[in-house]
């Protein structure tokens, strides 16, 4: 499943849709707003897209690591709008047989979600609101 | 985003000579927009909803075209 919503998401009902015979490991990520960045108290932010566009390249994503890791199931939902500290941004989710390919599907969409989907958070601190432009290690 | 709060707009019509390409066009919205010149060297462009990297690439009739800046989604 692919979503891009301004709804907040339940990672207990996606994690339990995993639940299935095909699948012995269920990795998933979830990106929450940080109260700080790079020395500022970051009071909320808010997250823009390109939807049409974002939704087609996090398909084309997912049926990508599909195909590379074998997994059975991939989920990805990333939340639009104002968000405050500690709400969820993100959620990717995989099933899998095994752990192994599981971790690694987990990882290479989150990768590839940051690199190639057309988001933007924009950031309210104590000093004022910036555009994010992101980084590797984030 | 940064570009749409930069110039106040979300969509916008450009007539492009035929066999213009995506760098003539971008040519002109950064004239249209001088505040966008200063971050052009950083704008990321999609045609019909694919990211496109080569700026020579010639537009058609109907292509929607969209400029923006470095992502920072997840």
């Amino acid at each position: 499943m692919i979503e891009i919503t301004s709804e907040d998401f339940s990672v207990d009902d996606v994690l339990r849709s995993m639940k299935e015979r095909v699948n012995g490991a269920i990795v998933s990520f979830i990106g929450i707003v940080r109260g700080e960045n790079e020395g500022r108290v970051v009071d909320r932010i808010e997250v823009q897209a390109y939807k049409e566009m974002a939704l087609r390249q996090l398909e084309d994503i997912r049926k990508e690591a599909l195909q590379k890791f074998g997994v059975n199931h991939i989920t990805i939902i990333h939340r639009v709008g104002v968000l405050e500290v500690s709400d969820s941004i993100v959620l990717i989710a995989v099933g899998g047989a095994h752990r192994d390919e599981s971790f690694k599907a987990c990882r290479f969409v989150l990768e590839q979600l940051k690199a190639k989907t057309p988001l933007w958070k924009k950031e309210f601190t104590t000093d004022g609101s910036y555009w994010v432009e992101d980084k590797k290690s984030e | 985003m940064f570009y749409r709060e930069a110039i106040n707009e979300v969509e916008e019509v450009f007539e492009l000579p035929s066999g213009g390409s995506l760098k003539s066009l971008r040519a002109l919205v950064t004239a249209a927009h001088s505040i966008l010149k200063d971050v052009e060297d950083a704008m990321l462009a999609s045609v019909n909803e694919t990211f496109v990297d080569d700026e020579e690439v010639e537009l058609k009739e109907g292509d929607v075209v969209a400029f923006f800046p470095p992502l920072s989604g997840g």
